[in-house]
């Protein structure tokens, strides 16, 4: 037996899918093998590693983001319970093969604008969520259609789709739970992308922020949410893990640098994780990742 | 560290029911039991456009289907799970009670997770397209590094996004939500030997991949 075919059979053995034949040829080769030992016993500890990879929770509010995603697109008023209407077609009733092409274009042609209605509706969703943060320091918040008000040192609504542009030379610090921060930075511009609502407790449990300019500085307890802010810029996505980081861009470019805990970096085509201490430069083509204070290391993306 | 407090934390009350689809296998309580006439009360239900009904359906399942999606694509799993429950409103009348509900599911939330690769148009990179010098450079994703860390699941799930789209699912389903090989075939379209076959190949460049943690 090849050291390979072993290989194959002591994963098939895992899943009870050999029968004894094939077992006594797979231990006769576990015995007599001195070669492929090891990677046997790699597989076994693999095995046991698989077993042991814990299920994950469901984020914090996703179940009635789902019945609120489903029933808006849907076209419903609210989840209470309703006979669905179906719409009876008079063409399908009255077919005739004479009428077929007339059919497939009529079926087309409706097809075409339920699609268009949903992706326009999805497109243009409204601002659909709001929440009280806590400002420290002064900034701008410019809502959808361009109403501006002015915020320092006080609590203020906070919905979706508003632009905040700290005003003082210190920047601003927006307090969204009591368990995360975010520090604007001088001449920084962030626009709050999607707000979520745990409807039991009202506070947010999703928040994804696009940073459209200059610096954020992202401070977040550690809690039992699966990642509860995400900071997109044009290059990557931010997701911390519990922790404390900062992200400045530029219009091609984005820097990380983390000095607590680890954020996970979503990219199309790739994520990978940055751990306190290290810092990452993004462009389209390139992240630049080093150690703070250490030389610079370069990887291509292909 | 956070994922084994969420572990320690969550109890079996959501899902108060377990079956084992495979025997001797740890991995498949992870399927609740619905029985076949309850499943398709509900899918009735779900298709006269009962709401309530459909939240029962998205209460049972959102846990199972967030890890498929999770699993396959970390950054795009809500919006998968909201896709796939959305095409299962719509469709609910297509559920025959022939399959359980959650492979019916689990059907429309692979089709859903291979629709947005090809979408996104951003093939994952494959495992053995990183070269060498690659692995060196990225030195703090190194799976020893990791394990130093204690975030040898995360070596896995990195691993895991790294494999090609179907050996990536078909180890989801068998190895992380325990399904047979009849139902991944069911699942996934194919036949059973080819789900098998997927399988050792995602097991082999894993362990690759992992080697350095299984000392």
């Amino acid at each position: 037996m090849e050291c390979s075919e072993a290989l194959d059979l002591l994963y098939e053995s895992f899943d009870a899918q050999i029968g004894p034949a094939q077992q006594s040829l797979l231990n006769g080769h576990r015995r007599t093998c001195f070669a492929c030992a090891a990677t046997l016993a790699k597989a076994q500890r693999f095995q046991d590693l698989i077993r042991r990879v814990p299920q994950l929770t469901v984020p914090r509010g996703l179940e009635s983001r789902i019945l609120d995603h489903v029933f808006t697109q849907v076209g419903r008023a609210s989840k209470q319970q309703q006979k669905v209407v179906r719409p009876v077609f008079g063409w399908r009733t009255n077919w005739r093969p004479a009428f077929a092409g007339g059919g497939v274009l009529a079926a087309a042609l409706a097809v075409f604008f339920i699609v268009h209605g949903l992706l326009a509706q999805r497109a243009l969703r409204p601002p659909d969520q709001t929440i009280t943060a806590s400002v420290q320091g002064s900034l701008q918040a410019i809502a959808p259609d361009n109403r501006t008000r002015e915020v320092a040192e006080a609590d203020t609504p906070l919905s979706t789709g508003e632009v905040l542009r700290p005003t003082g030379a210190q920047g601003a610090v927006v307090a969204i739970t009591s368990h995360l921060a975010v520090a604007l930075g001088s001449g920084s511009e962030v626009q709050v992308s999607r707000l979520h609502l745990n409807q039991q407790t009202g506070a947010a449990d999703a928040v994804y922020l696009k940073l459209r300019r200059g610096t954020i500085r992202v401070n977040e307890v550690l809690h039992r949410d699966v990642s509860p802010i995400h900071v997109a810029t044009n290059q990557a996505t931010f997701v911390p893990t519990g922790t404390s980081f900062s992200i400045s861009v530029k219009p091609d470019s984005s820097d990380l640098s983390v000095t607590q805990g680890a954020v996970q970096v979503l990219m199309p085509g790739r994520s990978f994780s940055v751990i306190a201490g290290h810092h990452a430069h993004i462009t389209k083509t390139n992240i630049i990742r080093d150690i703070l204070l250490k030389p610079i290391k370069k990887l291509h993306l292909k | 560290m956070v994922r084994a407090e969420l572990l320690s934390a969550e109890t079996s009350s959501m899902f108060p029911l377990f079956a084992v689809t495979i025997p001797g296998a740890a991995r498949s309580n992870h399927l609740e039991s619905v029985s076949s006439s309850a499943d398709v009360a509900l899918m009735t239900k779900v298709a006269n456009g009962d709401g309530e009904a459909f939240a029962e359906l998205v209460k049972r399942y959102t846990r199972m289907l967030y890890n498929v999606a999770y699993r396959y694509n970390a950054s795009a799993a809500e919006d998968l799970v909201q896709e796939t429950f959305l095409r299962a409103y719509q469709h609910a009348r297509t559920f025959s009670g022939r399959s359980k509900v959650s492979s019916w599911l689990y059907r429309i939330c692979v089709n859903v997770c291979l629709t947005y690769q090809s979408r996104v148009g951003a093939p994952m990179t494959d495992i053995d397209d990183v070269n060498e010098a690659e692995l060196l450079i990225r030195e703090d994703e190194r799976p020893e590094v990791m394990a130093q860390r204690g975030e040898t699941f995360r070596a896995l799930e990195d691993g895991l996004r790294a494999l090609p789209s179907q050996q990536r699912m078909v180890f989801i389903l068998r190895e992380l939500q325990g399904l047979s090989y009849g139902e991944i075939s069911d699942v996934l379209g194919m036949n059973e030997q080819a789900a098998r076959t997927n399988l050792c190949r995602a097991k082999r460049r894993l362990q690759v991949w992992l080697d350095p943690l299984l000392v």
